[in-house]
């Protein structure tokens, strides 16, 4: 599925002419459209959330749209993976900001189509071997977790732990019980 | 009628400090005039704290202070900013038609003052309204900084700094922008200011920052993800962030206390902080955030 983010805004009054999209009030606003929009996704498909036409954004849009939208991505009932595309510096840099701030046991991560400047395509609290296997992802598309212990040199427990995580936080695929994790 | 003669002191937040300091006494000994004849230049925060200091007195004494002798260059600054145009003060010559604005009333180099709403629908209104208008003068307003990554970060600030007025200050506000020389050094200039509680009133029952002085608690929230309302608050850490990769600076001030952050434009020189706490004592919380270049 693909959520146009400008489409949706062009919605609301407020920012129906604006490339931007700040404060909490619109932040609100749009999370229940894009709600009202995954009504209708099948378990473990990809949002792509498309920024296309918007330049920037405020923390406390982030908060209050982007960051319980991942927080609902990890949810077990309709789990799904979500990307954005298109994004400006400032939409990165804002983005990256919120979703790596320390937030005691929660961790978010969101996968982007462009490689950020924090040399990985995706934003959010991640180790160095996690941006690797990201960015192994990114090219392969698809690996086990014994393809990864191989190429990270890591015990295969160390790599299962690690894709694990990653897909607990959406980071990468899983479908059902198979050993195959693949890329958002 | 009483008159205080206001020093030359409105050339930047530092400077205005010493008029500040006149506030409580004009308040006291309620003196209704204000001699504007020293005054030989005014930059924005400067107009926009002094349009607070009126705005204070009207809603604390009734009355409305009256700005005496004023140079006519400030009086056409003034008139050119929208000053007037919130029926704050009173002025006992009003400009000449001779001494009239030369430049066009809507200048593209500066956004005039616009007050922020304290409601949130409302306020989110003026501020779309505000980040479309210095979209549409970017171009010439930033003239000497400008890049798109600058223009978005810097409406990141605008949207950041306006939201805690009505989040926090339970108060209006007024924003303005300006990029202007002074002393041959170009100047952008953001200020957003209120009356409202203040940075300390809106974290009193947070016990975690009893402990610290106000100066304290302004770098606490400009450097830490700290919110008097949710578990974390991104705001004026961003602002903070944004500001050091702009290499820009802030001011902050709030009650009697103000916070100066200058990120140096060569990294090896790195940031300087510049607490002061025992300032005078003024309401709300008032920002500049100014590049230089």
């Amino acid at each position: 599925m693909i959520v146009e983010i400008k489409k949706l805004a062009q919605g609301i009054s407020v920012t129906r002419k604006s490339t931007d999209l700040f404060t909490r009030y619109v932040g609100r606003l749009l999370f229940q459209k894009i709600i009202e929009k995954l009504q209708h996704i099948a378990p473990h498909e990809v949002v792509i959330i498309d920024f296309d036409g918007i330049r920037a954004v405020d923390a406390s849009f982030v908060d209050e749209c982007l960051v319980p939208l991942v927080k609902l991505s990890q949810t077990n009932e309709t789990p799904f993976y979500g990307k954005l595309i298109n994004i400006s510096d400032n939409v990165e840099y804002i983005v990256g900001q919120v979703i790596s701030m320390e937030k005691e046991h929660e961790r978010y991560i969101v996968i982007t189509d462009r490689l950020c400047k924090n040399g990985c395509h995706a934003l959010g609290r991640l180790s160095e071997i996690e941006k690797d296997i990201i960015e192994y992802f990114v090219i392969n598309r698809q690996a086990t977790s014994d393809d990864i212990a191989s190429f990270l040199h890591l015990s295969g427990d160390e790599a299962n732990t690690v894709c694990s995580n990653l897909h607990k936080a959406r980071a990468i695929r899983k479908i059902d019980d198979s050993y195959v994790f693949y890329c958002v | 009628m009483s008159t205080v003669s206001l020093p030359d002191q409105c050339k930047d937040p530092f400077s205005f400090e010493t008029i500040l300091s006149l506030y409580q006494t004009i308040l006291a000994t309620k003196i209704a005039k204000l001699d504007m004849a020293n005054i030989t230049f005014i930059e924005p925060y400067s107009l926009l704290c002094l349009l607070l200091m009126g705005r204070s007195y009207l809603r604390l004494t009734g009355e409305r202070l009256m700005l005496h002798r004023v140079p006519p260059h400030i009086m056409q600054y003034a008139t050119r900013m929208d000053f007037f145009k919130y029926n704050i003060f009173t002025v006992d010559e009003s400009l000449h038609k001779d001494t009239g604005l030369k430049r066009s009333a809507s200048s593209s180099r500066l956004l005039e003052i616009i007050e922020i709403p304290g409601k949130e629908k409302e306020s989110v209104k003026v501020i779309a309204k505000v980040i479309a208008t210095f979209r549409k003068r970017a171009i010439v307003i930033l003239k000497n900084w400008f890049t798109l990554t600058t223009i978005d970060h810097l409406v990141t600030v605008i949207s950041e700094i306006c939201q805690n007025i009505f989040e926090h200050s339970l108060d209006s506000g007024f924003v303005v922008i300006q990029s202007y020389t002074y002393m041959n050094e170009r100047i952008f200039r953001i200020a957003i200011v209120d009356s409202g509680i203040g940075v300390p009133g809106s974290f009193e029952h947070s016990p975690m920052v009893l402990s610290l002085s106000n100066a304290k608690l302004l770098e606490a929230v400009l450097t830490t993800p700290l919110s008097s309302k949710r578990r974390y608050g991104y705001g004026l850490c961003q602002v903070n962030s944004i500001m050091e990769q702009l290499k820009g600076s802030i001011f902050l001030r709030s009650e009697n206390a103000y916070i100066s952050v200058l990120h140096h434009k060569r990294a090896a020189k790195g940031s300087y902080i510049f607490l002061k706490d025992d300032c005078p004592t003024f309401p709300g919380t008032q920002f500049s955030i100014t590049l230089v270049g």
